[in-house]
């Protein structure tokens, strides 16, 4: 079962539920901010998951006082993220490049079926054109990376215009699908094969990426408290 | 004069005495040691010095459920958090001895 299941996916849920509770808008703004910051740090994705566990916490628990999350903290909040990654002694950037290639292959796949099943007219002889492997580099790079980077250097700033940037960076990034499949790149393949068996190789290859990492995360729920 | 370099592992020791008398959250240490003096101490220091020790397998940390609201997070030492708690207190007892001779004319 614990191939099937998401247990980090299943704190998220419980933790966004959890977060209803809090009423102040200062705190709920600061743990978004927190999280945002750590999310770009080596710590492992569902370690951080357990920290916002345990800030909400400490935000009700502050409210029932009538204290704000930061006096309850009694720091700003990047100096406490910087004290938890300083603590935490964990490097897990593996793990975190491991989610990037499976978000990456999720993408890869649903652009691929969107290109093979609705814009191909010839879907039985197929294959991955210089248009889509250029498009899945700058996806890559301009749908993820760059707006991580930019969501991290301010997500705790007090310039809020820097946070919209990422997301014009994704958007840029979805837009150039749409010019580089109508460009002569996408008639031009890198490899021709039969499009279906294409399709069926890669919803196999997410098929065990997922649950390799379903695996990984039922691990981290048994190492980290519950 | 910076206290922060003092407390660095002055803190540690505190908070493995207090977990070992019995199991607590973190309001609770908290407030046991600004009761005793460490007023400065806030949640935000003490999150991650936790954390540290759990990482250090001194404490293991298990949550509860809370009448008042979500479930807390409950510390208990492990024993390797004992051993480590007896030598910081050997250890204390050395320095502090040395320290207080040093400056014995000007505590008296």
């Amino acid at each position: 079962m614990m191939l099937f299941t998401n247990q980090l996916h299943k704190l998220e849920l419980e933790n966004k539920d959890s977060f209803q509770s809090v009423q102040n808008g200062d705190s709920r703004r600061e743990i978004v901010n927190m999280m945002k910051y750590l999310s770009a740090s080596s710590l492992s994705l569902y370690q951080i998951q357990i920290i916002r566990k345990d800030l909400i916490g400490m935000a009700i628990e502050g409210e029932r006082k009538g204290l704000p999350l930061k006096e309850v903290l009694g720091s700003e909040p990047k100096e406490f993220c910087d004290k938890i990654i300083q603590n935490s002694g964990e490097y897990a950037g593996w793990e975190h490049f491991m989610n990037l290639l499976l978000e990456y292959l999720q993408m890869a796949t649903l652009f691929y079926f969107i290109r093979f099943i609705f814009i191909s007219s010839a879907p039985a002889s197929f294959g991955l054109d210089y248009s889509f492997m250029i498009w899945l580099v700058v996806w890559c790079v301009g749908g993820v990376v760059l707006p991580d980077y930019i969501g991290r250097k301010f997500s705790i700033s007090k310039k809020p215009y820097g946070r919209y940037l990422g997301w014009v960076c994704r958007l840029l990034a979805l837009l150039s699908f749409i010019w580089l499949s109508s460009s002569p790149l996408a008639r031009q393949f890198l490899f021709r094969a039969n499009g279906w068996l294409i399709l069926v190789v890669m919803l196999l290859m997410l098929a065990a990426a997922t649950a390799a990492m379903n695996r990984h995360w039922a691990r981290c729920a048994q190492r980290f408290p519950q | 004069m910076d206290k922060s370099q003092l407390m660095k592992g002055i803190l540690e020791g505190c908070i493995l005495k207090i977990i070992e008398q019995s199991e607590t959250y973190g309001y609770e240490i908290v407030t046991q040691l600004q009761e005793n003096g460490f007023t400065e101490v806030k949640e935000g220091t003490l999150y991650p010095l936790l954390l540290r020790l759990e990482k250090k397998k001194l404490i293991t940390a298990t949550y509860k459920p809370s009448p008042l609201g979500p479930s807390r997070k409950y510390y208990t030492l492990t024993p390797d958090g004992n051993q480590y708690l007896h030598s910081f207190l050997t250890s204390w007892k050395d320095i502090s001895e040395s320290v207080h001779n040093i400056f014995k004319e000007d505590i008296l």
